[in-house]
């Protein structure tokens, strides 16, 4: 017997909820998820208080007769900063007056920084020296006192290098020194790089002990 | 002694640049040297100074390129003959006032108005700023030889 074909009609409600409403309801669950987080997120900024101003061209702080014990990561004192005055902004800098930057490198003689003026960036931990800058390193029972004298010198206080581009004079003892332009001085090993690529040259002057008049 | 001798000056030596390490008192001076100490002068590459615990200083020159020789001159005194001398190593010693060159080492003297007058080659050579003496050494298992050559001097001298 020949079956009857199946008669279909087309009915639009089925068609909606099965194709429509699925994604009707997604929609409605992320609308109910970004309201909730909104209201969440809004909730906590409001108990929050009101961010500080930010002047870094305005002093926010500042102090006479400063000392700064400053430690490396093994505890021990590693500087020792002192200023008759400092004056500190917003911008992380403190402009310091009068100062000194004595390094105590353990095993090391001192060796200290003085000037005129310095800034102080606690961002790169860095103190640039201004102002008839000398450097004293201690004698020791081995090699005579050192003196290093500049106009400008940075003191990199993780680098433990002090450094300067600017022209130069060293002394060693009475009679022996060294001339000329840019320095690199390492607090821990001891070592004094100076010169190179300037286009000025290096002038030292050394005393043969035998021939000194003095002796 | 001659008080306006070279040996009463003190040691000037100019360069690119220096490395000083305070720890051993020791200088490394690079980039066309010249170290001068009254009429003496010790042109290299490359020299590191060092001062001994008495104060005395002590320099070795050599080159850093191996084409050129380190080179000495200096003035003899009261005769104004110069001597000049090169080879690849030169050692200053300050204490004893000595000059050792050393590694194709040649002494020159010429009259004061530029005549050679003798002229010594050899392995290392000794000048005594002193007694003006040179000695060539010849070195063990260095094949070579020293050798000397005097011009006799002319009747106008």
């Amino acid at each position: 017997m020949d079956k009857q074909p199946l008669k279909t009609t087309f009915s639009r409600w089925r068609y909606w909820t099965r194709f429509h409403l699925p994604n009707l309801i997604y929609l409605l669950i992320l609308i109910v998820v970004a309201a909730g987080s909104y209201w969440w997120i809004k909730k906590d900024s409001e108990t929050e208080k009101p961010a500080k101003e930010h002047h870094p061209e305005l002093a926010d702080a500042f102090t006479s007769g400063m000392q700064i014990n400053r430690t490396g990561k093994n505890g021990a004192v590693e500087y020792v900063v002192t200023a008759k005055e400092v004056v500190h902004f917003g911008d992380k800098n403190a402009e310091l007056k009068e100062v000194t930057v004595a390094a105590t490198p353990i095993g090391q003689p001192t060796s200290t920084a003085r000037a005129d003026t310095a800034t102080w960036s606690d961002e790169t931990h860095v103190i640039d020296l201004k102002g008839h800058v000398v450097m004293n390193r201690l004698a020791t029972p081995e090699t005579a006192p050192l003196e290093l004298t500049t106009e400008a010198m940075t003191i990199g206080l993780y680098s433990n290098i002090a450094s300067s581009d600017d022209a130069f004079v060293l002394t060693r003892g009475q009679h022996d020194s060294v001339k000329g332009r840019r320095f690199s001085y390492d607090y821990a090993s001891r070592d004094l790089m100076m010169g190179g690529n300037t286009g000025e040259r290096i002038s030292a002057v050394l005393q043969n002990i035998k021939n000194d008049p003095t002796k | 002694q001659n008080q306006n001798s070279d040996r009463q000056k003190p040691i000037t030596v100019e360069a690119d640049g220096v490395t000083y390490k305070d720890i051993t008192q020791t200088s490394l001076f690079t980039g066309k040297v010249i170290l001068t100490q009254g009429s003496m002068m010790i042109q290299a590459d490359q020299m590191e100074t060092v001062t001994d615990p008495e104060g005395y200083q002590f320099a070795t020159a050599s080159m850093t390129n191996k084409s050129g020789m380190v080179k000495f001159s200096q003035k003899r005194e009261g005769s104004n003959e110069i001597i000049k001398a090169q080879a690849n190593k030169l050692i200053y010693d300050g204490k004893q006032n000595i000059i050792v060159l050393s590694d194709r080492a040649q002494m020159q003297r010429f009259s004061p108005n530029g005549k050679l007058i003798d002229q010594i080659n050899g392995d290392e050579l000794v000048y005594n700023q002193l007694t003006e003496v040179f000695e060539s050494h010849t070195l063990a298992g260095v094949p070579g030889r020293t050798r000397v050559v005097i011009t006799p001097a002319s009747k106008t001298n």
